[in-house]
């Protein structure tokens, strides 16, 4: 086969460099291609997500074990390349906070891997603040803002239903919270910076107040948790 | 409200965070490539998708050494790709399992398929056979080179950073696999040839 036609199909030599007979070899070899490729692509793999969480969740209950044993204090299944966060001087860093974050294209791998440092001396117990990464879109051209992950989690081991509403979401409970282990329900959503209220629906009826985040008066006699997503010129923690 | 799907950067940050659960994500989002990635070394169905278990299992044991977590789907790759070459290694001795040289496919009678007028159904099972064919009679490095850069959409230099290949090896392949694809749906009919 003629490499200037293979090379035209990786885009390194301009098509209207060929000439009419190796265009229309190359329009063979692209279709051929194609139709393999589209054929290829319908191949799907039986489904492995199951039976992989439930041997990683059952190796995180292993570590979680280990971790007890030795003395770490961990109280939530470790995660790996995370380091305990059990340490009594660790404590005041469980409090909720607010993290802050620059809206410039490019931030997401900084963000993330600063999240991968500062979540694990955020964890707390079974339920914690939420937690907040950035996703840094092409906000800053044309001013719209920033995507931002929050993972909320809630520690209701008798719960068989956990919703998540609030002022993102008009006040319907439209994110279902997944169970994880250890009787802790937990979803990421995507939020715009601001402050956001929220609380968590139990089994469809029981309204509670995240218990580990700020609180506000919902002016019904009962309380919301509040969630600040500030936009700053670093990410920080406030 | 929508809902974007977080970035495997933020994934990967979630579940080190202690998400653990978040990992799903990560399993669902690339289960299918993997399996076709690990098929396309000329595993069976049944021992690519172990393979694919295999590889998330420790991709998960190992996620705090993922050090790029933009380019997870690479970094999972390769652990997919160690995983499928050393059970062929261990497998060498069995014809189909070998890397280099493999046999070619079943010997499917792809014309009479052709021939008899075939409807959908036959015409889907002669256009499998094909490109099983030409797929089984190339190098499994070729093969996979085909898969990744065609059905799987990287880059050559995501396929080098996958495969530890130079580009112009990987372009090699891709051009070889192009010419053995064509040549074998042209022969069965298929396709405007």
């Amino acid at each position: 086969m003629n490499d200037r036609i293979h090379a035209a199909l990786d885009d390194d030599r301009r098509p209207v460099d060929l000439t009419p007979g190796e265009i229309r070899e190359l329009d063979q070899l692209e279709s051929a291609a194609g139709i393999a490729a589209d054929h290829l692509r319908a191949r799907r793999s039986p489904g492995v997500a199951d039976a992989v969480m439930r041997e990683v969740l059952a190796r995180a209950g292993d570590v979680r074990a280990t971790d007890v044993r030795a003395g770490a204090g961990a109280s939530e299944p470790s995660s790996p390349g995370t380091p305990s966060s059990g340490s009594g001087w660790m404590a005041p860093l469980w409090r909720p906070r607010t993290v802050i974050v620059r809206p410039i294209w490019g931030l997401l791998a900084a963000a993330a891997l600063a999240m991968a440092v500062l979540v694990p001396a955020l964890r707390s117990g079974p339920s914690q603040a939420p937690l907040a990464t950035s996703r840094a879109t092409d906000a800053a051209p044309g001013g719209e803002a920033p995507t931002v992950f929050v993972q909320f989690r809630l520690h209701a081991p008798e719960a068989s239903e956990v919703r998540l509403a609030g002022s993102f979401t008009e006040w319907e409970p439209l994110h279902a919270l997944h169970r994880a282990e250890g009787g802790v329900w937990t979803v990421m959503v995507a939020l715009e910076p601001g402050i956001h209220d929220y609380a968590f629906v139990v089994d469809g009826a029981e309204w509670m107040a995240d218990p580990t985040a700020p609180r506000i008066d919902d002016g019904f006699g009962g309380e919301n948790s509040r969630l600040a997503l500030l936009l700053g010129n670093g990410m920080r923690e406030s | 409200m929508s809902i974007p799907d977080p970035p495997d950067a933020v994934v990967v940050a979630s579940v080190l965070g202690g998400a653990t659960d978040h990992f799903s994500i990560l399993v669902v989002r690339y289960e299918d490539a993997l399996f076709r990635h690990a098929r396309s070394l000329g595993l069976d169905p049944d021992t690519a998708s172990d393979m694919v278990q295999d590889a998330m299992v420790r991709a998960w044991e190992r996620l705090g050494e993922c050090r790029d977590p933009v380019h997870f789907r690479i970094w999972v790759g390769r652990i997919l790709r160690n995983r499928c070459l050393d059970h062929l290694k261990r497998a060498s001795s069995r014809r189909n399992s070998s890397l280099e040289g493999r046999e070619g496919g079943q010997g499917h009678d792809l014309s009479a398929a052709f021939a008899e007028g075939a409807d959908d159904v036959l015409h889907r099972q002669a256009l499998s056979a094909a490109i099983d064919d030409a797929l089984a009679g190339l190098p499994g490095d070729q093969a996979e080179a085909f898969v990744l850069k065609h059905v799987e959409g990287l880059s050559y230099e995501e396929m080098g950073a996958l495969t530890g290949a130079s580009v112009s090896a990987l372009k090699m392949r891709v051009h070889r696999a192009r010419d053995v694809m064509r040549a074998h749906l042209e022969a069965a009919g298929i396709g405007s040839m």
